[in-house]
């Protein structure tokens, strides 16, 4: 693919310009599209460090004087500090739980045939049609029936359960590709089935926990919906709650807010400059496994 | 017993307390909430003590209801304009890059993809100012190019709203098809691909007749996925226009969290919530009937 093939050398010269006008129109348009992918972001980073009246006066251009107190002034006002690590807290709880969870049941369910299993199969397969925004309502009014609207563990149920079904997937089908020996040589040598399942298999999970892990943080950190229907109490608020108050009570300050919004997304960033290619290869088997 | 399975097993008892707590957990997060909300939607109940048993006079109350149906014709056209942008742009930057020659592919890879780990709220906040009439980059760069005849309200025009509230979504997503596309593109065999330029296919015609026609497996699934994922678009709309201007770019799931959460209408919106629950179901029932072949190309994959 790299290489051009030797038996294309031959071709005539008319075909030859055509081939290289074809060239520069297809990296033509493949700069111009990243150029326009990233732009607004660019323009979000550049807006946030401008003053609000240099920001109305100059849409576009580069800041004069970056103004870095923007951010200092966002976190203040905003109270970010509470919502980051609200945020930090339901994702990373969050991401821990679902990580023994999924383990726990993808490996059964990969490695033990038992009565029902194909009941618990299906149970969290279809599990998955059901679409969150249809659920959004029903786990209110449950939440609220129940009395657990509000409360410091509220969005981890969910956020941990919907993480639960594209997880077991990828570890069922991860164990099932692996050779059943390194176990059952355990169990001859008189390991239990805990200390087999945690001690041995665990590690050689790795890959595909890793590849969960950066899946569920991902979903924990930017989830909006649930976390505002779930939550109203200001000292439970994530992030994005937080964004939104922010953006409600300063809705004129685009610099603040711009500024609010790229400190938002740092976790992100940061995981996606370390993590960039897993992000990518786990988000779409994810979700080609749903 | 298949091969893969392990002859020496936990007695039944280990196994179960083993798996409870997730079996729980995802009862308590999806079927019994649906349980609920089937129940109260029987009810007439706004949250309070009283509620008044109305059998199903919430269910014939909902199929009347003008604004829920033209919220899901709006989910409807929404899911159309940004499933021919996503996928649209999808398969071009595949072709695109699918070129021997390309460089930076990584990159323009991780470019396109980026959009999409940010949250919707995030991407919902940043568009609106994008297309703020006053100071938004997208009129200011239409003035800076002198086509000032095009700058308008772009989320305040009843006419076009919608298809300004698909741009974020397009823009956000389109990366994420791409790679799918790019991933079973990698996947046709090299020879093939040689064959197709000995018999002098290239560019276009390549792409047309050798590439396309063996990725239509996987353009399915990028479809039903497409439709699942943009039918579920809530708080984009929530932050952008919150569903207006004049309940024009009302969207279901936006209307069940206004009249439940905002209004407390509970035992409308919980057969509200069951109705969105069937006709998303439907939905994809319908889509994966007409583009079919899901199964079929889940079974090739692995497992």
């Amino acid at each position: 693919m790299e290489e051009k093939p030797k038996y294309l050398s031959n071709r005539t010269v008319i075909g030859q310009i055509r081939h290289h006008i074809n060239h520069i129109i297809i990296h033509i348009v493949m700069c111009f599209s990243a150029v326009t992918c990233i732009y607004p972001l660019v323009w979000m980073l550049l807006t946030s460090l401008k003053t609000e009246t240099e920001f109305q006066l100059n849409v576009l251009g580069l800041p004069i004087n970056p103004q870095f107190s923007n951010y200092a002034k966002a976190f203040e006002l905003g109270e970010m500090g509470k919502y980051f690590f609200n945020s930090f807290f339901n994702t990373i709880i969050s991401c821990i739980f679902t990580i023994l969870f999924t383990f726990i049941v993808g490996y059964i369910l990969a490695r033990f045939s038992f009565r029902g299993r194909n009941l618990i199969y299906m149970f969290f397969l279809s599990g998955m049609l059901i679409p969150i925004y249809a659920l959004l309502v029903p786990i209110f009014i449950e939440f609220r029936q129940i009395k657990i609207l509000d409360k410091w563990y509220t969005l981890l149920l969910p956020y941990i359960a919907f993480a639960l079904p594209v997880g077991i997937f990828l570890v069922d089908s991860f164990v099932k590709a692996l050779p059943i020996d390194l176990e059952e040589y355990s169990y001859i040598e008189g390991s239990t089935f805990t200390r087999t399942m945690f001690i041995i298999m665990m590690p050689i999970c790795k890959p595909v926990l890793a590849t969960i892990f950066i899946l569920t943080f991902l979903r924990s950190w930017n989830e909006f919906p649930l976390a505002l229907v779930l939550i109203s109490e200001n000292k439970y608020k994530t992030i994005p709650l937080g964004i939104r108050n922010f953006v409600g009570a300063y809705s004129t300050s685009y610099t603040f807010m711009m500024a609010a919004l790229v400190m938002s997304i740092i976790p992100v960033v940061i995981l996606y400059v370390f993590a960039g290619k897993q992000i990518m290869k786990g988000m779409i088997g994810g979700a080609i496994k749903g | 017993m298949e091969r893969n399975k392990l002859r020496l097993k936990p007695r039944s008892g280990v196994i179960g307390l083993y798996m409870i707590p997730s079996i729980m957990l995802y009862s308590l997060c999806t079927i019994i909430p649906i349980l609920i909300a089937l129940y109260f939607s029987f009810f007439k109940w706004s949250g309070g003590s009283e509620m008044q048993y109305i059998g199903i006079g919430n269910y014939i109350k909902l199929v009347n209801d003008s604004l829920f149906w033209s919220s899901f014709k709006n989910n409807l056209i929404f899911i159309v304009l940004t499933g021919v942008g996503q996928i649209g742009l999808a398969i071009l930057f595949t072709l695109f890059l699918m070129s021997p020659r390309l460089k930076l592919r990584e990159t323009y890879k991780s470019i396109l993809f980026f959009p999409n780990v940010l949250s919707a709220l995030v991407v919902g906040y940043l568009w609106g100012i994008v297309y703020h009439s006053e100071y938004g980059l997208l009129n200011s760069l239409l003035q800076v190019l002198g086509i000032e005849s095009l700058i308008q309200n772009w989320l305040g025009n009843i006419n076009i709203v919608l298809y300004s509230l698909s741009m974020p979504r397009i823009w956000q997503a389109a990366g994420y098809y791409l790679l799918i596309l790019l991933a079973a593109a990698q996947n046709i065999s090299t020879e093939v691909l040689e064959v197709a330029e000995i018999d002098g296919a290239t560019g276009l015609k390549k792409a047309i007749h050798v590439i396309l026609p063996q990725m239509m497996g996987t353009l399915k699934i990028v479809l039903i996925l497409c439709i699942s994922a943009n039918m579920k678009t809530f708080e984009q709309i929530l932050v952008m226009t919150g569903g207006g201007p004049a309940n024009q770019s009302m969207v279901v799931a936006l209307y069940a969290y206004k009249t439940s959460i905002l209004n407390m209408k509970l035992g409308y919106g919980s057969a509200m919530a069951i109705g969105i629950l069937a006709l998303s179901l439907v939905l994809i029932g319908v889509a994966q009937v007409i583009f079919g072949g899901i199964t079929k190309w889940k079974k090739n994959q692995s497992i």
